[in-house]
């Protein structure tokens, strides 16, 4: 039994979404869709700042599902299709069992992790990319990040980790207060998002 | 592609891209292309880490990580110079701006000051400088006495001795001065480089500096506290001033001014931004063969004259076919539209090897489809920031028609009539074998088998010695006397393409100096009418022109952007999303507008990469200019002044 959670470095991160390209890769996610997505804390546009020359300012916040500990979305799902695995803590989603009423997603506070295939997933390539353990993704069905759930049964971390080129994303069992994330949110300072909303994330800022 | 032009003496290309670099690198350590950096652990040692004209947070993220732990692990402060607020200088400790092309100015005035207020390093300029060596008054050459039979080859330099009073050979001095001024010997005047490179850094004073820079005295005051109070100081440099002419004087001038504070050859110091050492593989074995023919180079904007003249130095040169393989230079070159006015008209076969349907593989009359990496199986040994060899094992076999650029050269090859050059049973693995059997790998016991089993192994330097440093065990310096030039001895133009260069000229070049760019410059006239710099340095989302239609990327990428301040914007009543068109007498680039407030005034940005048909009209290479210096003979892209202005009124769709 386990309560994995993720800390993300935002002194380190460079906003390059290597992490949202290496998720969408992974996971084969269709056309326009992403479950972790670097978003610009800044101007208008994606990588510009605040601000005007030459005291601007900008930050990245790499943002995917949160799995809170108290995740407003398994609350609120008619049919039992999200809900929070008592294995691992990550907050999984059953296309199988998904009627797409989309009730999660105006639940969750967190808009954009979730996403929605109003039509059926398309794809650039003629050829399935991603990991061959990935559940096929569904027309009328909400989707967003799995932790890797396929990964962590085989004992491997998410793919968003690894590859993160400044070394800025660190996952681990927040209940260990030996791994390496507890030890980082012990002794760093750190944000979450949203947190007035009582969601409960487990993913922390270092900042 | 070597080995074929060895065949007939095909004409190949020797580019002219980032020469201010590594030439203004070459003056002063004598060193091969680029070959001047240490590699990324060497970070680990540095107290002030400054990033000068480059921004690796966009460009070089993996370099990027290592100056971050210098930061958290060795208390290193982190400066960008930059006339933008780039990624990277949001990230450092302190960003300075500075008026782009101007950076020399500024060097030139910090070494003014180091050098009058003696802060050298008394030790480093004296012993592995040739800053005591005299210099002959009335030609600027170096006053020497080439003997084979000295056992150092600084013994062959003459000095002043302060303890005779008189000039004589290095070996023979018991008190070497640093500062001699008009000594004589037998009749010669001479004055010591130290001396010259004094004399000649006093005009470099801080309001000179101000005016040319736009960077307050305080601020340089400020900087040269900083950098002479806390080192070992490691420079980050990769093109961001190189891309004007007159730019090679910029880095010759910083490495001079590391030498003279000592922070070279030591642990945490240099002039870095990138490891590049020449290939430990057995490329020769490949390139070449008993019995080749001799190809000749002709530099890559020089080659536009040669297509449209028919004509080499002076002489009848019937260029008509072209075969390129990883490359783009139609999307590259400076001045796009020389291809269409200079080159295809005197082009009768053009025959390209390409992964994407780039620019050059657009105009070219065949394409021929290469394998990808993962298609195919080589040995990665170009040493680019990492001093590893690495196999590449094909993933699968390549898709559809595309082969291995070796296999498609090897066609070419036979179907020449060149069977035993290209021997018919020879695939991927043979090519590679050539390239292990090598002598310097094998003393190491780096072997084919070795490699294969290992994945990657080191190549170069050693896990267990100290980093790979410029100038120290692993990377000496080339200079005869190992000792960095201050003064460049034997100033001779780059590449020799025909063209006349005066001794005047050369003679000038020996000091690094302050130039000005040919063409984005204030004082320029047609400054009035094109009053902005075009810059086309690249963004994070593509290694040069690779990777310009992968769909994934354009996802979060859509389009080629044209990105300015607000303030330059407002003047010309555009507003992000607006179409626009950046133009000037060559040419034009027409895409969506973007505010970026962390531009300056005065320059718009269109990352380069983009191809042709991805513009709504025309190509930002179109704007550049390929007009070069005869020295350098240096691509100069940035040297570029431009206007904006919507696009036919259109609307942002």
């Amino acid at each position: 039994m386990s309560r994995y959670g993720f800390a993300i470095d935002k002194k380190l991160c460079i906003g390059c979404h290597t992490c949202a390209v290496a998720c969408k890769g992974e996971n084969g996610l269709p056309n326009n869709v992403w479950w972790n997505r670097t978003l610009t804390n800044g101007g208008d546009e994606m990588d510009t700042p605040a601000g005007e020359y030459p005291n601007t300012t900008i930050s990245y916040v790499p943002v995917a599902c949160q799995h809170c500990e108290n995740p407003a979305c398994v609350k609120v799902c008619p049919v039992g299709a999200t809900y929070k695995d008592e294995g691992t803590g990550a907050v999984r989603q059953d296309y199988d069992k998904c009627i797409g009423c989309r009730m999660c997603m105006a639940a969750c506070p967190y808009t954009g992790v979730r996403s929605f295939n109003w039509e059926e997933p398309a794809y650039y390539y003629d050829v399935t990319l991603g990991d061959p353990d990935v559940p096929k993704h569904q027309k009328h069905t909400v989707e967003k990040c799995t932790m890797c759930w396929h990964r962590i049964a085989r004992g491997e971390q998410p793919a968003c980790i690894g590859v993160c080129p400044v070394r800025a994303r660190f996952w681990g069992d927040l209940d260990d207060p030996d791994s390496e994330v507890s030890q980082l949110i012990r002794e760093r300072s750190c944000e979450q998002l949203l947190p007035e909303e009582g969601t409960k994330p487990s993913v922390y800022y270092l900042v | 592609m070597k080995r074929l032009a060895a065949c007939f003496g095909g004409t190949s290309i020797a580019n002219m891209y980032d020469r201010g670099s590594a030439h203004g690198m070459y003056r002063v350590f004598q060193c091969g292309d680029h070959q001047y950096g240490n590699e990324p652990l060497a970070l680990l040692d540095s107290k002030l880490i400054i990033m000068w004209g480059t921004n690796p947070v966009f460009c070089g993220p993996q370099r990027w990580r290592f100056i971050e732990w210098a930061r958290r692990e060795n208390g290193a402060k982190l400066v960008s110079i930059d006339p933008n607020v780039s990624a990277t200088a949001q990230k450092c400790d302190w960003h300075i701006p500075i008026k782009p092309g101007s950076d020399a100015a500024l060097v030139l005035a910090m070494a003014n000051q180091i050098v009058q207020r003696g802060l050298i390093d008394q030790d480093f300029v004296m012993n592995r400088t040739n800053a005591p060596f005299l210099v002959r008054r009335d030609n600027g050459k170096m006053y020497k006495n080439v003997d084979e039979t000295k056992t150092s080859p600084a013994e062959n330099y003459y000095v002043y001795d302060e303890a005779t009073g008189r000039v004589c050979l290095f070996g023979e001095a018991s008190s070497v001065a640093l500062e001699a001024s008009g000594v004589d010997h037998e009749g010669v005047q001479l004055d010591t480089v130290y001396t010259l490179l004094k004399e000649h850094l006093s005009s470099y004073t801080f309001e000179y500096a101000e005016e040319v820079t736009k960077v307050p005295v305080e601020t340089i005051e400020k900087l040269i506290d900083l950098y002479v109070t806390t080192g070992p100081v490691d420079i980050e440099l990769m093109y961001g001033m190189d891309h004007y002419n007159n730019k090679a004087h910029d880095y010759q001038a910083l490495a001079v001014m590391q030498a003279l504070t000592g922070n070279l050859a030591k642990r945490g110091a240099g002039v870095s931004g990138l490891l590049s050492m020449p290939n430990p593989t057995n490329l020769a074995g490949i390139n070449t063969f008993e019995g080749a023919v001799k190809s000749t180079s002709i530099p890559a904007f020089h080659i536009y004259d040669v297509w449209r003249d028919q004509e080499y130095k002076g002489e009848p040169y019937p260029l008509k076919a072209f075969l390129v393989s990883s490359a783009n230079p139609v999307s590259n070159y400076a001045e796009q539209g020389r291809w269409f006015t200079d080159v295809y008209p005197n082009m009768e076969l053009f025959v390209s090897l390409d992964l994407e349907m780039s620019d050059t593989a657009r105009y070219a009359d065949y394409v021929l489809p290469s394998a990808w990496w993962w298609e195919n199986y080589d040995v990665r040994s170009n040493v680019h920031n990492m001093p590893f060899l690495q196999i590449q094992e094909r993933a699968i076999e390549p898709v559809g028609e595309a082969k291995p650029d070796s296999e498609i050269i090897s066609l070419i090859g036979r179907a020449m009539g060149y069977e035993d050059r290209f021997p018919a049973e020879y695939k991927e693995e043979d090519w590679v074998k050539i390239a292990m059997e090598a002598k310097n790998l094998k003393e190491k016991g780096i072997t084919l088998e070795r490699l294969q089993e290992e994945k990657i192994v080191r190549a170069i330097g050693d896990a267990n010695d100290e980093p790979i440093i410029k100038g120290r065990k692993f990377f000496p310096y080339d200079t005869a006397h190992d000792r960095v030039m201050l003064y460049w001895e034997d100033p001779k133009p780059r590449v020799d393409y025909g063209q006349k260069v005066s001794e005047e000229l050369l003679r000038k070049n020996r000091l690094p100096f302050f130039e000005e760019p040919t063409e984005a410059w204030d004082t320029n006239p047609l400054h009035e009418k094109y009053p902005l710099v075009f810059l086309s340095n690249p963004d994070r989302w593509r290694t040069h022109t690779q990777f310009p239609d992968t769909p994934i990327l354009k996802e979060l990428d859509p389009e080629p952007l044209c990105r300015m301040c607000a303030a330059e914007a407002e003047k010309r009543g555009i507003k992000a999303g607006d179409i626009v068109e950046v133009y000037n007498d060559r040419g034009h680039a027409v895409c969506k507008a973007s505010i970026h407030n962390g531009l300056a005034e005065g320059l718009v940005w269109i990352p380069k990469g983009w191809q042709r048909h991805q513009f709504i009209a025309g190509g930002y290479q179109e704007l550049t200019s390929a007009v070069f210096d005869p020295i350098t003979v240096g691509g100069s892209w940035t040297d570029t002044l431009v206007e904006v202005r919507k696009w036919e009124g259109c609307d942002a769709q």
